[in-house]
């Protein structure tokens, strides 16, 4: 009897911590959702873009999709422990910086429209300083290079459900919708899905476990399509548990292609709308990092390495 | 154990939800150029010399351009480029076209400390020769440019610009009147003895405005 209350007691304490540890989770996700969400810096992008009318505006894009890319490739686990068979269930929130690179600063940019005579400069990227370049043409004209964000790293954070197992895999599900209220803003939509199977559960003796992963997302960002992103990403990982700590690494191939539309002359007879195709760049993906398991709280760090240097770190509850 | 813990991430995560914007998103200054253009189209039916008069006030096109901006500071006005066509051609198909255009600053500045444009009638902005109309026929192309004609627009500018800085230092300083006449004349010849001429020619003026943004973007590190 005695056994029988004091089993009850301990399932409702965990009822009560996994309630308080879910909305530990929510508040996490929806502070750091606050801060990573929709800013006057979106529409400010779209001015900024206007000023290249052709496929200049890759270069300047450019750092921003990569990071983007290796941003979203990162964060799906912190463990390759797949249990075979039983119920396992984790709401996660994942923080990802990517560094940006000396280089990413500047690109040769090409003066658009009819500005005469056609001339290449080193401009700022979209990461680059906020100054602005001038160059002279005919006649005493003028043309002018819009400045960048001067950003030192991009920063992502999202909400990320995991449930397993069956036949030792489990399925990751992503999703953030962001609705600005401003149509000039647009709205942010992140899906991401992916499944993870074990690999550990065919060898007898292994001294990490083994698994392999499949990733899909797709970004939307911004008003009449101004940032449209997929991911894939695929690879293995592994870890080994030593008490509560856990260190695991992985290697991974992703692929992030992205595509940017926006209007050049606005307001003139000649206005159009200019679609900007980053294309598709397949990419190698090493992390490697530590968790720590505190009965149903879950944390950890990771450092990667793709294109650039990343840090990551998460929080998840479950078991 | 595990309820002190919970409670400390709680706290934590309270804590992040209060003061995360202010630690993550960051301000940013980046300069910024805006554009717009204005146009001018001339018709001419009918006769093998044509000329034509307009005049073109940049003032509220500039107003709008920087209201609609968020500009802190006002860093540059300045002409970006001229484009011109024939925008439709209802006559001979082969006719060879010569011609320019001249700019006239309307209502000069009256002398005073911001005044900059001169103020000389018929300044020469652009001009071509022997053109083969075909060849210019449908989008915009670069236009052949003077540089007076560049000059007196840029100048006009500057005193635009001056002037809006004046303000936001608090003087009273009127805006510079920027009304301009642009007057076309040209003429027009094909392989017929009476050719038939009649379309329409157009010129547009490119202008930025340069200015100073700020906007808060998420930064962690």
């Amino acid at each position: 009897m005695v056994q029988a209350h004091s089993a009850r007691a301990e399932q409702a304490g965990r009822r009560t911590a996994s309630f308080g540890a879910a909305l530990l989770v929510a508040t996490l996700a929806a502070s750091f959702l606050t801060v990573c969400g929709p800013s006057p810096a979106l529409a400010q992008l779209e001015d900024n873009l206007s000023s290249y009318t052709d496929q200049t505006a890759e270069g300047y894009l450019r750092p921003l999709s990569e990071a983007f890319g290796q941003s979203l490739n990162t964060g799906f686990f912190s463990s390759a422990t797949i249990p075979r068979e039983g119920f396992r269930v984790r709401l996660e929130v994942q923080a990802m910086s990517v560094f940006f690179k000396n280089g990413d600063d500047t690109f040769i940019a090409s003066t658009g429209g009819n500005f005469s005579p056609e001339q290449e400069v080193k401009a700022s990227t979209v990461v680059g300083p906020g100054d602005s370049k001038v160059v002279s043409g005919d006649g005493g004209t003028a043309f002018v290079f819009p400045g960048g964000f001067d950003l030192g790293s991009l920063s992502l954070a999202v909400p990320q459900l995991t449930v397993g197992s069956i036949a030792g895999t489990e399925a990751t599900l992503r999703w953030i919708g962001v609705d600005t209220g401003d149509a000039e803003l647009g709205d942010i939509d992140l899906f991401g899905l992916g499944v993870r199977h074990s690999l550990s559960q065919y060898f007898e003796t292994l001294p990490v476990d083994l698994a392999a992963s499949a990733f899909y997302q797709s970004l939307h960002v911004g008003a009449n399509n101004l940032l449209d992103a997929t991911a894939f990403s695929f690879g293995v990982q592994a870890s080994r548990e030593y008490g509560l700590l856990e260190p695991f690494a992985s290697l991974t191939l992703d692929s992030f292609s992205m595509t940017s539309e926006y209007t050049v002359n606005e307001g003139q007879d000649n206005e159009t709308r200019l679609k900007v195709d980053l294309g598709n760049e397949l990419t190698p993906h090493v992390l490697a990092g530590v968790g720590l398991h505190l009965s149903l709280v879950h944390l950890h760090v990771a450092g990667n390495v793709a294109d650039r240097v990343g840090v990551s770190g998460g929080m998840a509850i479950g078991f | 154990m595990r309820g002190k813990l919970i409670l400390i991430l709680g706290l934590m995560a309270v804590f992040l939800s209060v003061t995360a914007e202010n630690c993550v998103l960051q301000i940013k200054q980046l300069e910024v150029p805006v554009r717009d253009a204005e146009d001018v189209t001339f018709t001419t039916r009918g006769s093998a010399e044509h000329s034509g008069s307009t005049v073109v006030d940049f003032g509220p096109s500039l107003l709008n351009l920087e209201s609609d901006s968020d500009f802190q500071v006002l860093l540059s006005a300045v002409v970006e480029a001229a484009e011109w066509r024939v925008k439709e051609n209802r006559g001979d198909p082969d006719l060879v076209i010569s011609g320019s255009m001249t700019v006239t600053r309307v209502n000069p500045t009256p002398t005073s400390i911001l005044a900059l444009a001169r103020s000389e009638a018929g300044t020469p902005l652009l001009n071509y020769t022997s053109v083969p109309l075909a060849s210019v026929l449908g989008d915009f192309r670069v236009a052949p440019l003077e540089d007076a004609g560049v000059s007196l627009l840029n100048e006009a500018f500057q005193e635009y610009f001056n002037a809006r800085n004046a303000e936001l230092q608090g003087q009273n300083v009127p805006l510079p009147d920027m009304q301009f006449r642009f007057d076309w004349s040209g003429t027009a010849s094909s392989s017929s003895q009476n050719p038939t001429v009649d379309f329409d020619w157009q010129a547009k003026v490119k202008f930025t405005l340069t200015g100073l943004v700020e906007v808060e973007v998420p930064e962690l590190f």
